[in-house]
């Protein structure tokens, strides 16, 4: 019988393999990425996202509000897609020069990516988790979608980090810690304002105090300088832009979806239907309303007897506030990682516990087949969003532009697939998260 | 010495489960399961003591954990079906232990643990001679049922499949022979990668990268542009593999203006023969592919045919064979 307590020689022999395979791998895939990232001319970077609200921000203390015709032309901008509350981060830097800022605003994405699969990974007690952090770090830098995100600078990892936090001090029961990480979240942008919503459907009150405190001492804050009708034009100016960028092939938010199947690239209307509307509003309802009612039993027993229980409905509607979102983008798909690695681990738990079950004898073999075929179903959808993670962001922009020169049939296929696979890492982890909630309802998985 | 015979035990552990599983054939559920629970209760125990920073820490914890994992051996060499017994005091587990076998090599240490008052740090025990009486304990003391043997077997043989068929394929894969080979083409556009260090011209298009920057080697709009790749001797090619451009670089992306493309070989690098032609464009992550029977060429050239002026953007050229 080989040791338990200490791991034994094949267990380290294998330990130290996987370090150096994944060492080997990680160079590999680095080779390839870094070059995409840097050197870059950081003074001609993109101005029109993150660096918008730096521009706004320096115009805090000038007494002219970016939320204002005079502001947008003092900032050289046609409309501010962020609200008020987001250029409070910028605060502090307002003093620096663009290229600095541009720098250290794509730099910390690289910086936060590494803990933020660091904690994930050691929070869900994962193996080796520094190599598998390395791995996944550098597969996720080689995708084009974190190469979007640094050229375009954008915030989406700065909040998938806030998130991350929040999950982590829920499941050590410090909720005000938690609260404060998802409230800064949800100043940032607006739709992380759900998993406050998600708080208060976990009864984890502190932690929704906390949350609306520090968004409301924020907004009050921003709205003291930039005054109450800056809230206005920005709601205003959210028309204008959703116009333009709500039938984008690379909106893959819920609206998003129902916008391309009901009028795809290939038809000649691509505008904004009432249909598609009215189908978003009672699907976003109907989606909250489903994993409010999933999560019952999980938020109930993670408020009792197992902090930890908050794992998949966090996950849930961690995936839920960005998918509902008028659109999501490809630099959102950061969001994805925690519930990905909190699926993993909960299938594999549920697997492991109904085969320990089973080998005990106090699991019929009807239920194990049942939890088997689950088990694989997952790992085919997980498989199938990571694999949708890693595929050229661009492809689907590309194919499209050919197809309208060429309409070649072959060409139209496959943008369709690829169009499809814009919006499987965020349909299929919502899917498989009900599923999981379902299964670790019935079946006793050890804590 | 010792490493070679541990070796040897996973070895066998790794290959024969059948003495294990006789040894506990009498063990009811409910009895295996809590001697289970106990044991991983132990392990913690003993896994905390080993985190503690200093001597004095760490000898109560793991004489408890020591104290745990002997009442549940007790427990699992009575042959009742009763599932739970008192923790062990410590002189009857002393005693137990002096009569197993496999702490016939540890009795300095449980000697050592005669007396002992667990409320007090004591410098006396050694703490490394316990972690052994503990392991020497523990590897002695099975909770597996027949289905977990049958279990274990399984996923055993499947892995000793899945190794012996990832060796083979290794071995008999065809490699890429592209690698490092001299790369030439029509002209180079001045947006192409610099060369990688120490590496020869245009390194980068058959550098086993395939994700390198948007593209590692573009030549300019002109008449018939072509790339070509010299392998140094005949090689029968089994497959072609042309990774397109891809990723962010959308002046470039938007455009296929190498279409239609030939993909032509040769042997002296004066008669090529046009061997497969495309028409839809390649993208990154979804390279076109070219399958061969061991056709022979030294010279692999891809080509765009068309009179108008194009222009041929490529990420990386691999070709197998042998």
């Amino acid at each position: 019988m080989v040791s338990r307590y200490q791991p034994s020689l094949i267990t380290r022999v294998a330990h130290a393999l996987f370090l150096c395979a994944a060492l080997a791998f990680s160079i590999h895939l680095l080779q390839g990425a870094l070059p995409e990232y840097l050197p870059r001319d950081w003074q001609s970077a993109h101005e029109s996202d993150a660096l918008s609200d730096w521009k706004a921000a320096r115009l805090f203390n000038t007494g002219t509000t970016p939320f204002s015709q005079v502001g947008l032309r003092r900032m050289n901008e046609a409309a501010m897609g962020h609200p008020p509350t987001t250029s409070f981060w910028y605060l502090p830097i307002t003093g620096f020069a663009k290229g600095l800022t541009a720098e250290l605003t794509s730099l910390t994405v690289w910086f936060l990516l590494i803990p933020h699969f660091y904690l994930c990974l050691k929070a869900l007690r994962w193996p080796a988790p520094m190599a598998v952090s390395m791995l996944g770090v550098s597969m996720v830098l080689s995708t084009t979608w974190l190469m979007y995100h640094f050229q375009v600078i954008q915030w989406s990892e700065h909040m998938a980090f806030l998130y991350v936090l929040g999950w982590l001090f829920l499941r050590r029961g410090q909720d005000v810690r938690a609260g404060m990480c998802l409230g800064a979240a949800a100043t940032i942008k607006l739709f992380p304002g759900l998993m406050i919503v998600f708080l208060l459907l976990a009864r984890r009150w502190r932690a929704c105090f906390a949350a609306s405190v520090t968004y409301l001492g924020i907004a009050w804050f921003m709205t003291r300088d930039y005054g109450l009708d800056s809230w206005s034009f920005f709601v205003k100016q959210q028309e204008a832009i959703s116009k333009d960028w709500i039938c984008s092939l690379q909106n893959s938010s819920l609206y998003g979806t129902v916008t391309q199947i009901l009028s795809p690239f290939c038809t000649d209307s691509t505008k904004p239907t009432k249909a598609a509307t009215v189908i978003t509003l009672l699907g976003s309802i109907a989606l909250v309303v489903l994993a409010t009612w999933q999560s019952k039993a999980h938020l109930k027993r993670a408020r009792e007897t197992n902090l930890q229980a908050i794992d998949l409905p966090y996950a849930l509607f961690a995936l839920l506030s960005v998918y509902l979102n008028a659109w999501v983008w490809e630099h959102y798909y950061v969001f994805t990682l925690q519930p990905l690695f909190v699926l993993i681990t909960a299938f594999g738990t549920t697997w492991r516990s109904c085969l320990r079950d089973w080998c005990d004898g106090i699991q019929s073999t009807g239920k194990l087949i049942l939890v088997a075929s689950t088990t694989i179903l997952a790992s085919l959808g997980l498989g199938l969003s990571v694999y949708s993670l890693y595929v050229d962001s661009w492809a689907k922009t590309h194919l499209v532009a050919y197809w309208r020169t060429t309409h070649d049939p072959y060409v139209h296929l496959r943008a369709h697939l690829i169009d499809a696979l814009n919006f499987v890492p965020w349909v299929v982890p919502i899917l498989l998260c009900l599923l999981a909630l379902a299964v670790t309802r019935r079946v006793r998985v050890a804590d | 010495m010792q490493n070679a015979y541990g070796i040897l035990l996973g070895i066998i552990d790794f290959l024969s489960l059948r003495k294990a599983e006789r040894q506990l054939a009498h063990l009811s559920t409910a009895k295996r399961i809590y001697l289970r629970t106990e044991l991983q209760g132990a392990i913690a125990l003993m896994q905390a003591a080993d985190r503690m920073p200093r001597h004095a820490e760490r000898t109560p914890l793991a004489i408890q954990a020591l104290l745990r994992l002997t009442t549940a051996v007790y427990c699992s060499k009575r042959r009742d079906t009763e599932a739970s017994v008192e923790m062990m005091e410590t002189t009857a587990a002393i005693e137990f232990l002096l009569s197993l076998p496999q702490c016939r090599d540890h009795h300095e240490a449980i000697a050592q643990m005669r007396g002992m008052d667990l409320t007090r740090p004591c410098a006396l025990v050694k703490y490394t001679q316990l972690q052994q009486l503990f392991g020497a304990l523990e590897r002695g003391f099975d909770t597996r049922t027949p289905r977990d043997f049958a279990v274990a077997r399984w996923q055993r043989t499947s892995l000793l499949v899945l190794a012996l068929m990832a060796t083979v394929w290794s071995l008999t894969s065809p490699r890429n022979l592209a690698r490092g080979k001299a790369i030439y083409a029509s002209s180079i556009h001045h947006d192409t990668p610099a060369d990688p260090f120490g590496q020869p011209k245009l390194g980068r298009v058959v550098d086993g990268l395939r994700t390198e920057k948007p593209f590692a080697l573009a030549t300019e709009m002109e008449e018939k542009p072509w790339v070509m790749v010299d392998l140094g001797r005949n090689y029968r090619i089994s497959e072609v593999v042309i990774c397109g451009r891809g990723g962010r670089d959308w002046a470039y992306n938007y455009s296929n203006d190498e279409l239609p493309m030939t993909l032509s070989f040769s042997t002296d690098n004066k008669l090529f023969k046009v061997v497969a032609m495309r028409t839809l464009p390649i993208e990154w992550d979804f390279p076109w592919r070219v399958n061969f029977h061991g056709a022979a060429a030294r010279y692999v050239r891809l080509s765009s045919y068309d009179t108008s002026a194009k222009r041929i953007v490529v990420n990386e050229f691999e070709i197998y064979g042998r």
